[in-house]
């Protein structure tokens, strides 16, 4: 799936990163817990998460994470966007909660699957 | 390799965005010629950067370029009408040492630092890195590569300061990208990465200070936390999944999850812990090298 679709699928607005938008992603991870994330991401992938400060884009630097998207319409700090910016990180915001991202999410990539 | 030029030489790997001149005024494409010129006079700037509303680089202009264009009786015309388009740029991957061969092979006197979206983070030019480089020699204390016991040892050591969650990860974070420049695999990269992370976080989350101190050999990678704290009561209990005393204000950040230590472990090939209450604690991970 590629990260212009998820855009789509969440309405999402794209704080930063725009020119990866056209890269696949066929991994996301989603959970507010930094020693959570650090513990179970494998792939690289999309974060997502209700956290905004800048130790979220830190341990997506740690994972080589692609992107995040930040749920119920949070925008994150200036510290997360150019720590962000700085590493080349797609930073997206949607007005839909974990929950509500996660079930469009999976539909999608379940769809995706069967497609193929 | 004499200690001078293993400096030296240490100094090349670092990333440009270290060097460039991220300090630099903001001049929208609509300014008029004689406006750049007294905005790059008062700043002692040779040139800068045209950025839109956003901060995306457009183009850049030199002193050269608005002097040609007031003698031209152009002064009144917008900085875009004069301005180089076609820019080359570099990005923040690039080390010093890609920046010194930028100049040498394109000659020009400076070289935008953008990312992927075209956001103007600095300039570079050669005079930065002339008057940086003091600079980054203090901040080479933190990168310091020591000689250690075996003749092959690379060694860098930060400190880091308990309470500091806006800096906190640095650390890690270079450590992370000086691996990614020697060209070690990405599985042993992440699990450095991800070991040092949560040590340097645990020295933030419950330390007053501490070092991070790592030290690179061709078969290993060992990572060490030494830190100045309360200390742990019970190890046992402290590595066991779930199991934290982190402050609620540190679990409204996300973390104080009781997985530190056993994502430590988890990354280690060999693990250590000691620790003494009311000193501190010293957290040892070995990473083999295969």
């Amino acid at each position: 799936m590629k990260l212009e679709e998820v855009k789509e699928l969440l309405s999402a607005k794209v704080l930063c990163g725009e020119c990866i938008l056209d890269k696949d992603v066929e991994y996301f991870y989603a959970s507010d817990l930094m020693s959570d994330i650090l513990a179970t991401v494998k792939e690289p992938g999309v974060l997502i998460t209700a956290m905004v400060q800048p130790q979220v884009v830190r341990t997506t630097q740690m994972l080589d994470l692609i992107g995040i998207i930040f749920v119920n319409g949070k925008i994150p700090p200036e510290e997360t966007l150019s720590l962000a910016r700085s590493s080349e990180i797609l930073v997206m915001t949607t007005k839909y909660s974990t929950f509500e991202t996660c079930g469009k999410i999976y539909l999608a990539l379940n769809k995706c699957e069967r497609d193929r | 390799m004499r200690e001078i030029d293993r400096d030296f030489y240490n100094l090349l790997r670092l990333p440009v965005t270290l060097i460039m001149n991220a300090n630099m005024p903001k001049v929208l494409p609509d300014r008029k010629v004689f406006q750049v010129r007294e905005i790059l006079k008062i700043n002692q700037l040779d040139g800068v950067a045209i950025t839109d509303e956003d901060g995306r680089l457009v183009g850049i202009v030199t002193m050269y370029d608005l002097l040609k264009a007031i003698e031209e009786n152009k002064r009144d015309a917008s900085v875009e009408d004069i301005m180089t388009r076609d820019v080359i740029t570099l990005s923040p991957n690039h080390t010093l040492a890609d920046a010194i061969e930028y100049f040498r092979v394109y000659g020009y006197g400076r070289f935008p630092v953008v990312d992927g979206d075209r956001m103007f983070l600095g300039m570079v030019t050669p005079l930065d890195i002339v008057i940086r480089l003091p600079v980054l020699k203090e901040e080479k204390e933190e990168i310091k590569e020591g000689k250690g016991e075996e003749a092959k040892v690379i060694r860098l050591e930060f400190s880091v300061e308990g309470g500091d969650f806006i800096n906190g990860g640095e650390a890690s974070s270079k450590i992370k990208r000086y691996l990614q420049n020697l060209g070690l695999s990405r599985d042993i990269i992440k699990r450095v990465a991800v070991a040092s992370y949560e040590m340097e976080m645990n020295i933030v989350i419950h330390a007053y200070r501490g070092k991070l101190i790592v030290e690179i050999s061709s078969d290993k990678i060992m990572i060490k936390a030494i830190d100045e704290g309360p200390g742990i009561e019970d190890i046992e209990k402290a590595i066991q999944p779930g199991y934290s005393t982190a402050s609620p204000k540190v679990r409204e950040l996300g973390f104080g999850a009781g997985m530190g230590l056993p994502n430590i472990i988890s990354c280690s090939d060999e693990f250590d812990i000691k620790s003494t209450v009311g000193v501190g604690t010293e957290v040892t991970s070995v990473i083999y090298i295969k």
